[in-house]
């Protein structure tokens, strides 16, 4: 419970964040916090009390009970780089918006987009 | 520009701290939702019973992989692995056409910092870490049938250690200006293209090559590597699995030279935290 309540006030501070901050820069850092907040809430919904992580050992054929659930571990790996990469994408769309309007402020922004 | 009558930033100023407001509600409401959940660590729940346990169960004989994380994504799962690694190759692109190809200029530019800021003590730090570096991205990658680790760990590490050296010996292809005597080590940003490009290539070619042999796409046991089907399937997974970490390795250096030329050209200054009209 203690780590889904965890995974909440990240979401939550992420969401916040980008919201409520004016530079773009920082959005997009509060979204990256926001992803992570979902990597912890998957992560922790495969966690099994007693179980090790899944990959087999020595010992003989494997019980579901001492592995925890490789599948959300699967789904978190590819997504962790898919957040590497949309952030680099993200801060070159930054880089181009930098360059033409020559501020990240959001309501700088808006006022010469007026 | 012009400048805004002051009601207008009153009014902004409330709906600011209405929004403010939200957030805790929004924390309460997912708390209050989440006591709806299974406890943490239940063996029991739904996500524990329903596809895990065959997971757990039979990978390891079906394809030979002792980590059951990269046999769900380079074999039962490998649709999936195929669409994020285009996500990723596709992300790479678009930066790269946002900001080095804009324009339609025949010839990328040399990538890189425009100024290296390597130091004698930063560069003999570099010396040592970056072959440690990229020598364990390549153990990441081999080594992750049976320890934690695959092609996107690796991967990543391998960029990593390319952004390293971009960031501290300065451009591929202008001779490390900072240190003439550094030899220039790493791809350009067209190598850093081709390797992602291969490696995209490479992994739809293997699904391909398992539909030639008469099976589906991305089923690897038709594939002619041997009699046992698990050794076919950890063969083919470890095929995945570096034609995974060519991708991701690709797009990092891609990612990282592009923004780095396009904050040079576009005049975006590097080091400061504010611009100079911020």
């Amino acid at each position: 419970m203690t780590t889904y309540a965890f995974a909440a006030a990240l979401f939550t501070i992420g969401l916040a964040g980008m919201a409520l901050l004016p530079n773009l820069l920082r959005k997009l850092l509060a979204m990256n916090v926001m992803q992570v907040a979902v990597i912890v809430f998957f992560v922790s919904l495969a966690f099994k009390d007693g179980a090790t992580v899944p990959i087999l050992g020595q010992g003989g054929a494997p019980v579901a009970a001492e592995f925890m659930n490789p599948l959300p571990h699967t789904l978190m790996l590819t997504a962790i780089v898919v957040s590497v990469s949309t952030t680099g994408l993200a801060l070159g769309l930054l880089v181009r918006v930098r360059s033409r309007f020559e501020t990240l402020n959001e309501r700088r922004l808006l006022d010469r987009l007026r | 520009m012009g400048a805004s009558p002051p009601p207008r930033h009153e009014a902004s100023r409330v709906r600011r701290l209405l929004g403010a407001a939200a957030f805790p509600a929004l924390f309460t409401g997912l708390v209050l939702g989440m006591a709806e959940l299974p406890e943490f660590g239940d063996p029991a729940s739904p996500a524990s019973t329903h596809v895990s346990p065959r997971f757990i169960e039979d990978a390891a004989a079906e394809t030979g992989a002792a980590n059951m994380v990269t046999a769900v994504l380079a074999d039962y799962r490998g649709y999936d692995t195929l669409g994020e690694t285009a996500v990723i190759f596709a992300a790479g692109l678009g930066c790269l056409v946002i900001l080095a190809a804009a324009g339609g200029r025949p010839n990328l530019p040399a990538a890189g910092m425009s100024h290296p800021f390597g130091s004698v003590i930063l560069d003999a730090a570099t010396r040592i870490l970056v072959p440690v570096v990229l020598l364990f991205a390549v153990y990441v990658l081999i080594h992750g049938h049976i320890s934690p680790g695959g092609g996107f760990q690796g991967g990543v590490l391998f960029g990593s250690g390319l952004i390293m050296m971009r960031l501290v010996w300065g451009p591929a292809h202008e001779g490390g200006a900072h240190h003439p005597d550094v030899p220039v080590f790493g791809p350009s940003l067209r190598s850093s293209l081709m390797l992602a490009c291969a490696g995209i290539l490479g992994y739809a070619g293997i699904g391909l090559a398992a539909m030639a042999f008469g099976g589906e796409f991305l089923n690897y046991g038709t594939l002619p590597l041997g009699s046992d089907p698990a050794h076919v399937r950890e063969l083919a997974t470890l095929g995945i699995e570096a034609a995974v970490f060519l991708t991701v390795a690709g797009t990092v250096g891609v990612l990282f030279d592009t923004i780095s030329i396009g904050m040079r050209e576009n005049g975006v200054p590097i080091g400061s935290g504010r611009g100079p009209r911020e």
